[in-house]
């Protein structure tokens, strides 16, 4: 053995990306229970939820800044029973030049003490039309997209940190910050 | 906050070190992939493959950087990764390569960690071409951003369970040649794992 160990820190950084804030429909697939916890698929509000910079900037490492409309989306969700959440997200981005970018992530979103049994079967159910339940949830995006003037985000392993609002134990809306790995 | 209303603030980000791995992988080419794995001695007469014995942090695999045995609240991870296994495709024509995989951690106490391994390595220019030639005379570096999720039973590090992390790496593919499939690349990788939350 030596001590030729590492000691020091590799490079890292973030690079703001873009942000969005989805509005969830009414409707939803609740699987139910299955091994393991529960499953719901929760779609996104199509056509309604935009994509924008959130500090107003036009350009992201010398290239556009993605400003647009998620046109589909959807969460296949499994609430896991040690209360936590992981969420398998794809929605397509048409961006304001109809460039068309394909999302995909898996993500975590821990539910806290007890969370598993609050959404699911406890009474007071999580979060109230006055104080509804934010939980923090946190995605490994990556974007797929013909569009040359978007190869650049292709090339990148993305996060996501967002906060999801929660009432009577349905999630409501989400909203995301998206950064790329540097 | 009306949800259609475009937030003109960033939410709250922060990251945390929890340790680093560094290790020498194989690189293969399995058809139109690139495959990473774990090279580990194999005893046959045991049936199964040797681990280091640590007389010293400086055996670890797993470690931290600073040599410190807490961070934050908890005790950090000191180990050896046990397994590794990532399949590198290229998507198109450029030098970013996407992976996905496993790896298997076990603690110096013995707790056996797993991970799913997700993200993109970045080649230095012209680097995907250098590797289809398939024969390397010079190394290519690249740039590891990985997304790690963990799983384990040893209640020391279920907290892991609850912990998203990032991963930052650097790796180098060491210069040799694959013929017909047989042969390969070293690959010395390492990397920095960071929660987020």
């Amino acid at each position: 053995m030596t001590s030729e160990r590492r000691r020091t820190f590799l490079p890292r950084n973030y690079i703001y990306v873009l942000s969005y804030n989805v509005d969830l429909e009414m409707r939803r697939e609740e699987i139910g229970i299955v091994p393991g916890g529960v499953r719901v698929n929760i779609f996104a509000t199509p056509d309604e939820t935009r994509v924008y910079h959130a500090l107003g900037e036009r350009t992201v490492l010398e290239n556009k800044a993605i400003s647009g409309t998620i046109i589909w989306g959807g969460d296949w969700a499994l609430i896991r029973e040690d209360d936590i959440g992981l969420v398998d997200v794809k929605l397509t981005i048409r961006t304001d030049e109809d460039d068309v970018l394909d999302v995909m992530y898996k993500g975590l979103f821990p539910s806290g003490p007890r969370g598993f049994r609050r959404l699911v079967t406890e009474k007071p159910r999580l979060g109230s039309e006055k104080t509804p339940f934010v939980g923090d949830v946190y995605a490994a995006p990556r974007f797929e997209t013909t569009s040359p003037r978007y190869k650049w985000l292709t090339e990148r392993q993305c996060i996501g940190l967002g906060k999801i609002s929660i009432v009577d134990s349905v999630i409501r809306n989400a909203t995301f910050d998206v950064y790329a790995m540097d | 906050m009306n949800i259609h209303d475009e937030r003109r603030y960033l939410l709250d980000r922060a990251d945390t070190y929890l340790f680093s791995y560094d290790l020498t992988l194989r690189m293969r080419l399995g058809g139109r992939r690139w495959n990473l794995s774990l090279r580990r001695p194999f005893d046959a007469d045991k049936a199964s493959y040797i681990y280091p014995v640590e007389t010293s942090q400086d055996g670890y695999s797993v470690f931290h950087v600073r040599d410190e045995n807490v961070v934050g609240e908890r005790d950090a991870l000191w180990g050896h990764v046990c397994w590794i296994n990532e399949s590198l495709s290229f998507p198109n024509i450029g030098d970013s390569a996407v992976t996905a995989g496993t790896m298997t951690i076990r603690s110096r106490e013995g707790a056996y960690i797993d991970t799913v391994i997700s993200g993109v390595y970045s080649l230095e220019e012209l680097g995907h071409r250098r590797l289809g030639q398939q024969m390397l005379s010079d190394p290519v570096e690249m740039k590891a951003a990985l997304s790690l999720r963990f799983d384990t039973a040893h209640a020391k590090y279920r907290w892991l369970t609850q912990t998203p992390c990032v991963g930052f790496g650097q790796a180098k593919i060491q210069g040799g040649k694959v013929v017909d499939g047989e042969g390969g690349f070293d690959v010395p990788i390492a990397v920095d794992v960071y929660t987020l939350c």
